[in-house]
């Protein structure tokens, strides 16, 4: 019985840091970008520890994300992939001429394969960089 | 073999080709009129070319950075595919081309030839001065950064 009590409250003690991962989220978008790896291992982390505390999986509430990402294309009904439009392609790599994941971009799964194709015909003409140098 | 042509039905294609920079209207003319004599000799139909103009490349290429883009959508089939760019490797003005199908069974009557364009390309280059030296190697794109050396440029020419 206290053994539940403690995780309940380890529980409730959690969910503090999950509004924090919220947050967290958010500052991940930005590190990303940078190309850094230590954001997906600090997640997995986070991860880990909540689920060692109480397992409350279920209530996500916690981990609030700022707002629902839509996909561009699916959004706009006449919009389609097109490996020959440079400038809506550059939205979707970074500044070193990466491919920007879809947890990020926002983009449906059968877009962002439409997408990854798209910008790598693109790259093959020169509209878009194998690797650009940054600054 | 008039019935059979009439029922047959194309697939329709687009090829970019890029070319070299140093090339004339004249040899662009020359390249687009080889394309089209391909592609009516292996029974497809052109629908048209686009002259892109002279435009920066991302990186270079035949160690020039700008290329010329032809863009070229017909109606075909693979073996003329495969025939263009046979040509297209063959050509030593051409460094670089790509084809994509767009479109499966496209009836060849219901598509309209339409005229060529011609785009005008970049224009920084007819501006006299210091950028076209920066544009020779990778091109960084980070946007504040090249405001930032806009600015303090400015004042110095001025």
């Amino acid at each position: 019985m206290s053994n539940g009590m403690d995780s309940k409250q380890g529980a409730g003690a959690s969910r503090g840091p999950g509004g924090g991962g919220g947050g967290y989220g958010g500052g991940s978008r930005g590190g990303d970008r940078g190309g850094d790896r230590g954001g997906d291992r600090d997640r997995g982390g986070d991860r880990g520890d909540r689920g060692g505390m109480g397992g409350d999986d279920d209530k996500r509430g916690g981990r609030g994300f700022g707002r629902k990402k839509v996909c561009r294309f699916c959004a706009e009904k006449n919009a389609s992939v097109d490996f020959k439009d440079q400038a809506t392609l550059k939205y979707f790599v970074t500044e070193r001429g990466k491919i920007i994941p879809r947890r990020i971009s926002g983009n449906c799964a059968k877009h962002q394969r439409e997408v990854a194709v798209a910008i790598k015909r693109a790259r093959g003409i020169a509209l878009l960089p194998y690797n650009a140098v940054v600054g | 073999m008039a019935e059979t042509q009439a029922a047959k039905r194309l697939r329709e294609y687009e090829t970019i080709f890029l070319v070299k920079p140093d090339l004339t209207d004249d040899n662009v003319d020359k390249l687009k009129e080889r394309v089209r004599g391909i592609v009516s000799r292996e029974g497809g139909k052109v629908l048209r070319f686009t002259v892109w103009g002279k435009k920066k490349t991302l990186f270079p290429v035949a160690k020039q950075p700008r290329a010329i883009y032809v863009h070229t959508s017909f109606l075909g089939d693979g073996k003329l595919v495969a025939e263009i760019e046979r040509n297209l490797r063959n050509l030593d003005e051409v460094t670089r081309y790509i084809s994509v199908k767009i479109a499966d069974e496209v009836d060849p009557e219901s598509r309209p030839v339409l005229e060529d364009l011609k785009l005008a390309g970049d224009v920084e280059e007819t501006r006299p001065g210091a950028p076209a030296e920066r544009e020779g190697g990778f091109r960084g794109e980070a946007p504040e950064f090249a405001g930032g050396d806009s600015e303090e440029e400015s004042p110095e020419e001025a």
